[in-house]
């Protein structure tokens, strides 16, 4: 399994995670990201992901003029959101040391 | 920063696929809109296109789409508009040829053949705006079905009148009236929709009005204005092309 294939089904959960730290923009959001380390997502992936959430109503959208001259879409989390993150926090680490625990045994058996 | 031609292209070929996939105006434009900025930012920071939209910019449009509404409403606003405005055509053709009949075959084959080349421009459209294909093919195609809408409403026209019931427009107060409510719906058409473009089928008529009062035979006259008209389309085309190699050269 490539890496970006795996990323796709936690990008919303990421985003939201993004997003939670305050109102942000599409580029500003994936500069974050590669600041994280997520370099393997091709940035326009998030856009699809975005036009979702704002249809699920996790995230609002406001559009202002930026500091360098063109209107801008900023995000910003709602209660839903912010629910969806919690749930989002609980399953990966549910997830994360179900499959740490797994690795780590296949591991030492070697 | 200026886009590079690559992400502008990218960028036309992105509204292009999601206006002919149905998608809602508003959606479009505020999509259009932040890829653009983002491509920007990306490009103004040494990226490359591809680092944005991934490898297939195909795959990448058609999962923006996806994610999107689609709004048959706007199409099933505009399709009326598309008919009444062929009917007002077909109308101000007749009059200004000097018939003073109107035959239901050649209404109902109207309609048929505005449906058909509707798919077919959304198909072709669908087609270019998702595979990089460059402007010159995409003329070519455009032209190609140009032609074949003008050939189809010709054959019609020519032919069609033979058939069916008709009605009579024997009158000058019929004929005025025929010919200025259709004129008048176009203009409102024109001025509502914001393009000119709305007038071209009426410039068809125009080398038959040329070739009026001229005194050859009837064929003779049909097949002056045929050519007429192809040479004003030939020279529409070339002018195109040639003021999009200006531009190219331009920049």
């Amino acid at each position: 399994m490539s890496k970006s294939q795996m990323l796709k089904g936690v990008l919303e959960g990421c985003l939201l995670a993004i997003i939670s730290k305050g109102e942000i923009y599409g580029y500003e959001m994936i500069e974050k990201l590669e600041a994280y380390g997520f370099t393997m997502i091709s940035e326009g992936s998030i856009y699809p992901v975005l036009l979702r959430m704002k249809k699920e109503e996790l995230v609002t959208v406001e559009t202002k003029a930026s500091p360098t001259g063109p209107k801008r879409k900023y995000y910003s989390l709602t209660d839903k959101g912010e629910k969806v993150l919690a749930e989002f926090a609980d399953t990966w680490t549910e997830l994360a040391t179900s499959v740490h625990c797994l690795l780590k045994e296949i591991k030492e058996e070697k | 920063m200026k886009l590079s031609r690559e992400a502008e292209a990218f960028i036309d070929n992105l509204y292009l696929y999601l206006l002919s996939s149905g998608k809602k105006d508003k959606e479009i434009n505020e999509i259009v809109e932040e890829l653009t900025d983002h491509l920007r930012e990306a490009e103004a920071n040494g990226k490359n296109i591809h680092e944005v939209t991934g490898e297939s910019p195909k795959e990448y449009m058609e999962s923006l789409a996806s994610e999107m509404q689609t709004d048959l409403k706007e199409w099933g606003k505009l399709l009326p508009h598309v008919f009444i405005s062929l009917i007002a055509y077909t109308l101000i053709g007749k009059i200004i040829l000097g018939e003073n009949q109107i035959s239901l075959f050649v209404g109902i084959g109207s309609i048929f053949i505005c449906f058909f080349m509707l798919g077919l421009y959304v198909i072709v459209f669908r087609f270019v705006s998702s595979r990089s294909i460059s402007n010159k093919k995409t003329f070519g195609l455009l032209f190609l079905l140009q032609i074949l809408l003008t050939g189809l409403f010709f054959g019609l026209m020519f032919y069609g009148n033979n058939y069916g019931p008709v009605f009579m427009m024997d009158t000058l107060a019929k004929q005025t009236i025929f010919f200025i409510i259709p004129f008048a719906y176009i203009c409102w058409f024109a001025w509502w929709s914001k393009t000119w473009i709305i007038f071209f089928p009426v410039i068809i008529y125009l080398p038959i009005v040329i070739v009026e009062p001229l005194s050859f035979s009837k064929e003779t006259k049909s097949i002056i204005s045929s050519v007429t008209l192809i040479a004003i389309m030939l020279g529409y085309f070339i002018w195109i092309f040639w003021k999009g190699k200006k531009e190219k050269n331009a920049t």
